[in-house]
């Protein structure tokens, strides 16, 4: 039994390990490896579908394979198929080593899915390293390119200096309860004096603070624009959704599992980190010029819609964040992906490049308004219902300003996400050249916005699925 | 039946763009005959409806999204029936008046069907997600209408429209999710919702009315949240306007009638006076800025304000006489605006190149049947006896004098403000010396087309007004009897 | 007779705080890297002590200790990979000059 629910993650390290060597035989077929990549994604997805319901905790209490690991696992390797099929043609037409990038990326996922399904503070800073490590030598990939250089060397360090505080953290909460299982941790947390509590409540500052940069909350984000934008653009989509979504997976179970008195307590601190971390992320992505940094701040943004979710400490937000994780990812991989496409021709890279998009293909003008419709929350799209779940589960905690000012900001993001309708419709490009999308882009740009629009019309199915999901048994 | 009106023009806009973009005509034509269709539904439907009942009617159903408790609902009533003739000709209208577009037509004609996709689902739904999911969807397709088609200040036009409108209903969602919560009856269904409302908190209510408020007074435009109306009126293209002029303003004061006030009556009532005093300030300061305008579609946009402002006094007053008149100035002034923004932004600018007065004059001599068109029009924008425009703006004085007489004196002063400026603008626009010797074509038979039918309806209204009363008199009632009985 | 865990315990809080100070306002790039190992010192030593006054018998303290030093390795190679990619390209791995990509 234990054997077939990790499965998946065995899978993905066979896949990871095969990759590599992979990569070293055909240097130059990059085609080939995406295609493996794709095909054993595939079949992870699979068993983790297969596996949904299951619930159970694995190796004496170290990892619980349950429906919101699973969620997030389908998550991930949405990310991880939709990223592989698109990325072929920029892996090859900017010379990144091709082995190197399918395998570690494979790898920062099983790091994921570490994070996602542990039950002790051992096997999440595992996963979380693993998911780090193989980030920052995915930023520097481009090694020719110095903006990639300098954002794999501020990942770095940002990321070594996080891994040592939540380390510290992980530390006292260790003293504090003299285990590292989470269930452990809820029980002496419980039973625990308020002279205590201060110890406790530092444990969980270095906590949040460490899992706080991964996710680029406000006051944690200095590195995100940077690292997003000089990233190579496969790997800044990569980061801004797995990466994240992995920060929110391990974040949501600690509190809700390990520390809900402390969960409870903060509500007011979470949401007032949610409120600035989305009204920064939203006003300042409106000054870029550049498509991947607005994209950047445009994903600190979203961070605080998703923090709200964390702040209001109940089930229906809990279940609003797994919505809301879902569809962000299927809107970013979807903008990226136009990004990557505009790369074929050398365009993309600043926001100008989307000038008369319209008149070069209608039909991608049409999906890159979808997909920053969904982005702003205007209906019939995913992004909205994700945004009412959001806001339903702020207003029914009793946080109605917390509600309102996400709504708000909704408004306020309008801006720099209609900069790029507006220079697709009312602009004059460069050239008037059709643009037609490679076959494999296509496919990425169909699913996700198929998807963008089918979870917006049809929201009930998935809403039922996380309806269903809950941390606390 | 409904489904099919809200769906249809949908299918119809996407279906736009696959035809051929080298065949403009194809897609006019195309877009036309679409357009017709949900019309036809809409008089079928006159077969089968209940002129009596306040009930909802061709009611559809169907579970949407049941673990949040919203559903597919539609339904009509003696409210929305109205509507959907107005969406329906005007409609219609406006993709005629608009055969002169020249470029991106395969883009221009899709938005304007999916515009009305959006129209007909706001006046139909009943259940405040999928209302709010229209609502929303009204934006965006006017948003590109404005942008690219509209004049040399579109881009300013459009995106202060868009956000306005998105701060309104970021706004009114707060609201709705506040009021599905407060009742908790787990639904999103206006009339259940309506029917459990006083059991939340009078404190609650207050705010989720002013939540409702402000997000359906951007649109209506109420005093003082109008400001992006002026400039997306005089920007849009003589479609866009028509549309913006004719339904897209009425679909705020609809929400009014259809949501804010059965839901809370007490609030309503407590809060009429403010209310009225909106509405009346929109009355005379429309009907001033009316009056200083150079420019003649400025002017019809600003008359638009002023008119509205009745439609706010009609309902603060709430009583059943009022009221009808509310609804009846909605419906005229959704036949009259468009008439006089086709007139004033196709048919003389084509040939005048100008929509100022100073640079237009004359027009009686150089194209008789127009300037009488105008006229027509201007008369019936005025309230003139006979006309539309009078029926409804008297029910409304008549109704709001016993419980807002200070407000309504004034109004009626503002009336005379109205036939000022209308008549000020006729001298200097018709009449007179022709500016150049240039001889101008007369009205076209396709623009005949446009304008006959609205002048056709604005004049049986005007002399038989039963025919629309008996249609939305019982709903009325009924709104009337909720607010009277709190 | 034993220290008093306390004594432990401000060692560690000293020690990770020279090296989170230190990691903040160096320059140098590997100066950062040493800084942070010695916050991840700070983090063994906390886990040893917990593991050795609190629950002696269940040493998954200590055990956590081989974890941390053993990604801690592994963080380092990767880390210093990068450095010398840049100090190749650069001549230079004060992070201050680091600013094509504007902070």
């Amino acid at each position: 039994m234990e054997f077939r629910l990790i499965a998946p993650e065995l899978i993905l390290a066979g896949l990871g390990l095969s990759l590599v060597t992979l990569g070293a035989v055909v240097k130059k077929n990059s085609r080939a490896l995406a295609v493996v990549g794709v095909v054993g994604s595939l079949a992870a997805l699979a068993v983790v579908l297969a596996n949904f319901g299951l619930t159970q905790d694995l190796f004496s209490n170290q990892l619980r394979h349950d429906a919101y690991a699973s969620f997030f696992k389908v998550v991930f390797l949405v990310i991880l198929i939709l990223l592989f099929t698109g990325s072929a043609q920029y892996v090859r037409d900017r010379r990144m080593p091709a082995g190197e990038f399918y395998a570690l990326t494979t790898l920062a996922t099983l790091g994921g899915f570490l994070m996602a399904g542990s039950l002790d503070l051992i096997t999440i800073f595992l996963g979380l390293e693993l998911l780090s490590i193989a980030s920052y030598a995915l930023a520097g990939l481009l090694k020719g390119d110095p903006r990639s250089q300098e954002a794999s060397i501020k990942f770095f360090l940002v990321g070594a200096l996080t891994t040592a505080v939540i380390l510290f953290g992980i530390s006292l909460l260790y003293g504090l309860a003299g285990t590292t299982s989470l269930t452990g941790i809820a029980a002496a947390v419980a039973g625990l004096s308020s002279a205590e509590f201060p110890l406790l409540a530092a444990a969980g500052l270095f906590l949040l603070a460490g899992l706080g940069v991964k996710i680029a909350a406000v006051p944690f984000h200095m590195w995100a624009p940077d690292t997003y934008d000089g990233a190579p653009t496969p790997v800044s989509a990569f980061l801004i959704t797995a990466s994240e979504a992995a920060a929110f997976a391990v974040l949501l179970r600690l509190f809700a599992v390990a520390l809900p008195s402390l969960a409870e307590r903060w509500q007011l601190i979470l949401g007032l980190m949610a409120l600035v971390t989305m009204t920064y992320g939203n006003v300042t992505a409106i000054l870029q010029t550049r498509t991947k940094r607005m994209l950047a701040y445009s994903a600190i943004a979203q961070a605080g819609y998703v923090l709200v979710g964390l702040a209001v400490a109940s089930p229906s937000g809990v279940s609003a964040v797994l919505y809301y994780v879902l569809v962000y990812a299927l809107m970013t991989v979807g903008a990226f992906t136009v990004v990557l496409l505009l790369a074929g021709e050398s365009l993309g890279e600043e926001i100008a490049d989307f000038n008369g998009l319209s008149r070069r293909s209608p039909l991608v003008a049409l999906m890159v308004t979808i997909l920053m419709l969904s982005l702003i929350g205007i209906p019939p799209t995913a992004g909205f219902f994700g945004k009412l779940l959001l806001y339903r589960a702020a207003v029914d905690s009793g946080m109605v300003w917390l509600g309102l000012a996400t709504v708000l900001n909704g408004v306020v993001s309008v801006p720099y996400y209609y900069r790029i309708v507006r220079n697709m419709y009312l602009e004059q490009g460069t050239t008037t050249a059709a643009l037609t999308p490679t076959v494999p882009i296509a496919i990425v740009l169909i699913l996700a916005v198929g998807g963008t629009l089918l979870l917006g019309i049809v929201p009930e199915p998935l809403a039922r699925v996380v309806a269903a999901i809950s941390l606390t048994p | 039946m409904l489904t099919a009106l809200v769906v249809i023009p949908l299918v119809g806009a996407l279906i736009t763009l696959a035809l051929p973009k080298e065949k403009p005509d194809l897609i006019k034509r195309f877009s036309l005959v679409v357009s017709v269709i949900p019309l036809i539904l809409v008089a079928l439907m006159l077969g089968g409806f209940q002129f009596g009942s306040a009930e909802m009617q061709y009611v559809v159903d169907v579970d949407w999204i049941p673990t949040i408790g919203a559903s597919f609902k539609l339904g009509v009533d003696g409210l929305s029936y109205p509507m959907l003739w107005l969406t329906g000709i005007v409609s219609v209208l406006a993709i005629v008046a608009s055969w002169t577009i020249d470029h991106r037509e395969k883009e221009f004609f899709a938005w304007m069907l999916a515009l009305q996709t959006a129209m007909y689902g706001v006046f139909l739904a009943l259940d405040y997600l999928l209302f709010f999911v229209f609502w929303e969807l009204l934006l965006v397709p006017m948003y590109f209408i404005i942008g690219i088609w509209g004049g040399e200040r579109r881009e300013y036009a459009a995106i202060k429209f868009f956000i306005y409108t998105l701060a309104g209903s970021a706004i009114l969602l707060v609201g709705i999710l506040a009021v599905y919560l407060a009742t908790g009856a787990e639904t999103f269904d206006i009339v259940a919702i309506m029917q459990a409302a006083h059991t939340v908190d009078p404190r609650v209510a207050f705010w989720i009315f002013l939540a409702f408020f402000i997000g359906f007074a951007v649109k209506v435009p109420v005093w003082p949240f109008h400001t992006w109306l002026p400039d997306a009126h005089v920007e849009a293209p003589t479609g866009g306007s028509m549309i913006l002029a004719g339904v897209l303003l009425k679909t705020g004061a609809y929400a009014f009638f259809r949501i804010a006030y059965p839901t809370f009556p007490q609030v309503a009532a407590d809060l009429s006076l403010l209310i009225g005093v909106l509405g009346l300030i929109g009355i005379i300061y429309g009907a001033l800025a009316a009056m200083a305008q150079q420019d003649v579609k400025k002017l019809v946009a600003y008359s638009s304000v002023s008119h509205m402002g009745f439609v706010m006094l009609g309902l603060a007053a709430g009583s059943e006489m009022a009221m009808n008149g509310a609804m009846y100035v909605m419906v005229s002034h959704g036949l009259i605006s468009p008439l006089m923004f086709f007139l004033v932004g196709s048919v003389f600018y084509d040939r005048t190149h100008t929509r100022m007065m100073g640079e237009m004059s004359g027009l009686f001599t150089k194209m008789p049947v127009a300037a009488t068109v105008m006229a027509f029009a201007a008369f019936a924008n005025l309230g003139l006896p006979g006309l539309s425009g009078f029926v409804g703006e008297f029910f409304t004085l008549v109704g709001s004098f016993e419980s807002l007489r200070a407000l309504v004196i004034i109004a009626a002063l503002g009336l005379a403000v109205t036939a000022g400026y209308h008549l000020w603008m006729m001298r200097r626009v018709l009449m007179g010396t022709p500016h150049t010797d240039a001889p101008y074509v007369d009205i076209t038979g396709r623009e005949l087309v446009v304008g006959v039918p609205l002048m056709a309806l604005i004049l049986v209204l005007g002399v038989y007004p039963s025919l629309l009363l008996s249609v939305m008199n019982p709903s009325v009632v009924t709104l009337a009897t909720r607010l009277g009985g709190m | 007779m034993q220290l008093p865990l306390t004594y432990v315990l401000s060692f560690s809080a000293l020690l990770f705080g020279i090296g989170l100070y230190g990691a903040l306002t160096l320059q140098n790039a590997i100066r950062i890297l040493m800084c942070i190992e010695i916050m991840l010192n700070a983090v063994n030593v906390n886990l040893i002590a917990f593991s050795r006054y609190l629950s002696p018998l269940q040493p998954a303290g200590q055990a956590f200790v081989i974890f941390v030093m053993t990604v801690a390795a592994a963080e380092v190679a990767v880390g210093l990979a990068i450095i010398l990619m840049i100090a190749r390209r650069r001549d230079t791995i004060d992070i201050d000059r680091m600013n094509l990509l504007k902070w």
